[in-house]
């Protein structure tokens, strides 16, 4: 076992192979050694680490992704896709900051399946939507000009005639 | 409300379809910037599947973004990516290049479901009379009956057209270059191929075998060896070699490699020669078409399904050879009309370079030599006296004549300019 101690205080008592899913940590196990105590999150807060440490729970016995598996794959290898699985979506339904939060901190711990998934999200909510849609969306204020956003639209025509 | 840094954010509209990337290009000047900023990361897959058949940057376009020239190409409905838009900008280019190109019926044609050796007629298609557009997988060329033509390429991030080397990114040109090489050494029992930095190791199963026709397709190198048979060969740059062989006829073979897919023309006493796909990974080879007799018969690209191949009408109209179309899964050896091949595009390819030992004496050999402008092939059935030489991609017919150890070819280009090139180690303009 491993304690994972969050910013405001809190400990997590985790499985090492729980959190193992996070590269961070499981170098950090791996400088330190076997008796790895207590590490610090500084970061991340109790209710997000809580969060991530059920992501990991439940995604243990996945394989892990290869180091620099990204390398050298070119972009257009590289297949687009938002599809997403069941377990992931739904436990990617909570509100824009905590889905924000989660996607931070699986950049910073570097659990990349995280971060890919959360992503993806985001991606979603941005797919198939209108400027405006978006905007509402994601409470942006729109700073263009009306000369720019005639511009814009020009520019954008074919991609929103379907 | 918490912000997604902007390295995030670019991850997640990295995974949105290009219209959506647009659209969110223009929600607020930070996403629009962030969008335009890294256009090249986002637009580049697909930008790539166009670069080959879209003009090179104009000196006033120098500040263009990959995305403003996606949206210039008024590509307009991207459902039918990449065949539609690469024949819609084919066009267009003839059109800018030609005026108003005369235009004539041509057949594609498919393969029949049941038979290989059997083609019939699938549709028609519209296509300039007076030109021979010819794509490959690294060198996409177009040449006219006049001396009108072009070269171009991509090969690590450059666009390279007519010989002139232009950065993707800033539309500069850089670099004015003569060729490529592909060189070659043998040592004892290993054919050892030099591709700029690359090295690649083909072990030969005598001291006596040769190899031919050597190819690179994206990072790896494929060659004929001879050696009592002819064997395609595969290798990786980390040393994998997988060999198929094709045969022990007595005329050499040629090869071709299309994105990965290994395409070998068998020559035959008669006039007519027949083109094999050859499946490195399960390690067959099977008939798929015969050729008209006309110089290569090699498929001159593989988009969506089909293979390109030239295909004459009249001997003696060989300079006005017409673009077939051959339906064809390569993957499942099955044929349905409509049926996509889902290849991928190489991101950075390597120019195809041949060089290659010709033995004169024996004149059993084909040999391949190259130029600034793309590759000659000579025809082994003519080596001893004088006959015929042939460019693979254009399907000129050249010819030499032979003059003690020197061959003298003579090249027509344009309108009576005569280039000749002699051979000695290696043919030179002269």
């Amino acid at each position: 076992m491993v304690t994972l101690v969050s910013s405001d205080g809190v400990s997590f008592n985790v499985d090492q192979k729980v959190a193992s899913r996070s590269a961070l940590i499981k170098n950090m196990m791996e400088d330190i050694g076997e008796d790895a105590g207590e590490i610090p999150v500084p970061n991340v807060s109790s209710n997000v680490l809580k969060k991530v440490i059920e992501y990991c729970t439940y995604h243990k016995d996945d394989p892990l992704p290869q180091s620099g598996e990204d390398e050298g794959t070119s972009a257009a290898d590289k297949k687009k896709s938002t599809v997403i699985d069941d377990w992931d979506y739904n436990f990617l339904q909570v509100d824009q900051e905590m889905l924000f939060e989660i996607i931070l901190t699986a950049n910073y711990l570097d659990i990349k399946p995280l971060l890919d998934v959360g992503c993806k999200t985001v991606a979603n909510m941005i797919k198939g939507k209108t400027p405006e849609e978006i905007r509402r969306t994601f409470n942006i204020a729109n700073d263009f000009t009306p000369e720019e956003e005639a511009q814009i639209r020009r520019e954008n025509e074919w991609a929103e005639d379907r | 409300m918490s912000i997604l840094p902007n390295e995030l954010l670019l991850l997640a509209l990295a995974q949105l379809p290009l219209d959506s990337i647009c659209v969110a290009g223009s929600v607020c000047s930070h996403w629009r910037k962030l969008v335009v900023d890294n256009d090249q990361h986002l637009f580049a897959s697909e930008m790539l599947l166009l670069f080959p058949l879209m003009n090179p940057i104009r000196p006033h376009e120098t500040n263009d973004s990959y995305r403003l020239r996606f949206l210039r190409a008024s590509l307009g409905r991207i459902k039918g990516l990449p065949n539609q838009i690469i024949h819609t900008r084919l066009f267009y280019e003839l059109q800018l290049l030609d005026q108003e190109p005369p235009t004539v019926d041509i057949q594609a044609i498919k393969i029949d479901t049941t038979d290989n050796q059997h083609i019939t007629i699938h549709n028609n298609e519209l296509i300039p009379a007076n030109m021979t557009p010819l794509f490959a997988e690294d060198v996409i060329c177009r040449h006219w009956a006049t001396d009108q033509s072009s070269v171009s390429y991509i090969r690590d991030k450059m666009l390279v057209r007519n010989g002139i080397e232009t950065d993707l990114s800033s539309g500069e040109a850089t670099n004015k270059l003569s060729h490529y090489d592909l060189r070659k050494c043998y040592i004892d029992t290993m054919c050892i191929f030099s591709v700029g930095d690359r090295t690649y190791v083909v072990r030969l199963k005598s001291s006596t075998a040769k190899c031919l026709s050597a190819q690179m397709s994206g990072d790896t190198l494929y060659c004929i060896i001879s050696d009592h048979q002819w064997t395609v060969v595969r290798v990786t740059s980390s040393g994998e070699q997988t060999e198929v062989v094709i045969g022990d006829q007595e005329l050499t073979p040629l090869l071709q490699v299309l994105h990965g897919h290994v395409f070998v023309e068998q020559p035959s006493v008669s006039y007519t020669s027949t083109v094999y796909y050859v499946n490195m990974d399960s390690r067959i080879s099977y008939k798929l078409y015969r050729t008209d007799g006309m110089g290569s018969g090699l498929p001159c690209a593989v988009l969506d399904g089909f293979i390109y191949v030239y295909y004459g009408v009249d001997r003696r109209r060989r300079f006005n050879r017409q673009m077939i179309k051959l339906f064809c899964d390569f993957g499942s050896k099955q044929r349905e009309s409509g049926k996509q091949l889902g290849y991928q595009v190489p991101v950075y390819v390597a120019c195809i370079q041949y060089t290659d030992s010709v033995d004169l004496a024996g004149g059993t050999h084909t040999k391949i030599l190259s130029d600034a402008t793309g590759a000659y092939c000579l025809s082994h059935d003519f080596v001893k006296t004088s006959g015929h030489l042939w460019r693979p991609r254009d399907h000129q017919i050249l010819q030499f004549e032979q003059d003690e150890e020197l061959f003298q070819v003579c090249v027509e280009q344009g309108r009576g300019r005569v280039h000749v090139y002699r051979y000695a180690d290696k043919f030179h303009c002269v």
